[in-house]
């Protein structure tokens, strides 16, 4: 699985970062990103309202099970750790998937990534990456003081984790 | 700060070092906020006759903190300084009472006194290994009374980026970097030193600190 690009939405749905890691993509104007991001944003908000109600527990119990084995954050984890049980997951095309983590807090994390895999090999790939990316976030983007909240992420030391997790050497 | 200090060993409490990391991020806007205000109430209160539907009232409300020409304003570098001083002079105390049962003499065996290059070194083992999980990695000395310390990897700074690249992320840190001065400070205080506490950013995100005592070792 390669990572092409990775996209970071504010709570509003505002694009705050946008980064290709391996070529793939065609670059797109500024404003189309900031349109396609509004997209996802509008989508995830759609289906999230019409996920039933049966499905929304199954998919928190399997999200728990698939989590569970992982020991990267070498704790237990928190009970509410799921905010990502609504709304879209994950899109799978021909070309290309999207694999979307949304936190408590309402932050988008969006990875979009090469086709070829298994499936569930995949997911659980996209997700622990995802979690690895938004503990980058926390501890470069959030514990940075010259940050503004809901801005775009201008960050040096942000790209270069980010990088040095998504670009193979 | 990821153990308690107080506690025995196997009943320790723990708490998120994330917690001390934030709260520490607050207070630089903190003090810039709090002089700004004294400030301007001082200002308020010398003229006599103020204009009630002047501009510059607004500006009360909303002051981007970092970007304002407060950054490395004595009055704010000095609070911050202080903020270091008080902890500093409380972790003494306590610090200084738990290592009693460590190897680490504070008070030289000859002349009774204390032994100022045996307080350095716990400066840059003991209390930098509580306050950021690591010790100094350089100590030097002239014997006569002046110390550098140098954290080559100083913890504060390490996750401190500004989006107008590297001279301005320097610019910005310093005031962050009053804190721990204060805390250095503050520490010998407590052991009965006077001290001055001075640093340098040569190399981010290496801090060098200058401690100017009034002992000779």
């Amino acid at each position: 699985m390669t990572i092409y690009s990775l996209y970071i939405l504010n709570k509003a749905g505002g694009l705050i970062y946008q980064q290709d890691y391996n070529p793939g993509l065609l670059k797109l104007s500024a404003n189309d990103y900031l349109v396609l991001a509004g997209t996802i944003h509008g989508v995830h908000a759609i289906a999230s309202k019409i996920t039933p109600f049966s499905l929304r527990d199954d998919s928190a119990a399997a999200g728990q099970s698939l989590l569970n084995t992982n020991s990267f954050l070498n704790h237990p984890l928190p009970v509410n750790y799921t905010s990502n049980k609504t709304g879209l997951n994950f899109i799978q095309t021909d070309f290309f998937n999207i694999y979307l983590f949304q936190s408590l807090t309402g932050i988008k994390f969006i990875l979009v990534t090469s086709p070829n895999g298994v499936l569930s090999n995949n997911l659980t790939n996209a997700e622990l990456i995802l979690r690895k990316i938004y503990i980058i976030f926390s501890d470069y983007v959030m514990k940075n003081p010259f940050y503004n909240l809901e801005m775009p992420i201008r960050c040096e030391l942000f790209d270069l984790k980010t990088t040095q997790l998504l670009k193979p050497v | 700060m990821s153990n308690s200090l107080s506690s025995t060993p196997n009943k320790q409490k723990l708490i998120n070092s994330t917690c001390l990391d934030l709260l520490l991020l607050e207070i630089v806007p903190l003090s810039i906020r709090i002089t700004h205000k004294l400030q301007q109430e001082n200002d308020s209160s010398s003229l006599t006759t103020s204009n009630l539907s002047d501009n510059k009232t607004n500006n009360k409300i909303r002051i981007e903190t970092l970007e304002s020409n407060y950054i490395n304003n004595d009055l704010v570098n000095f609070k911050v300084e202080n903020y270091g001083y008080s902890i500093g002079l409380r972790l003494g105390e306590l610090l200084s009472f738990q290592i009693n049962s460590n190897s680490l003499n504070l008070i030289s065996k000859e002349n009774n006194n204390l032994d100022i290059l045996n307080i350095m070194k716990f400066i840059c083992r003991d209390v930098w290994k509580k306050l950021y999980d690591k010790q100094m990695d350089n100590l030097r000395t002239n014997h006569r009374g002046t110390f550098v310390l140098i954290d080559s990897n100083f913890k504060d700074l390490t996750r401190m980026s500004s989006s107008k690249g590297i001279n301005d992320t320097i610019i910005k840190c310093k005031p962050y970097v009053w804190f721990p001065c204060g805390i250095i400070r503050g520490i010998l205080s407590s052991l009965d030193i006077d001290s001055t506490v001075n640093f340098e950013i040569t190399k981010f995100p290496s801090v060098t600190f200058n401690v100017q005592t009034n002992i000779s070792g």
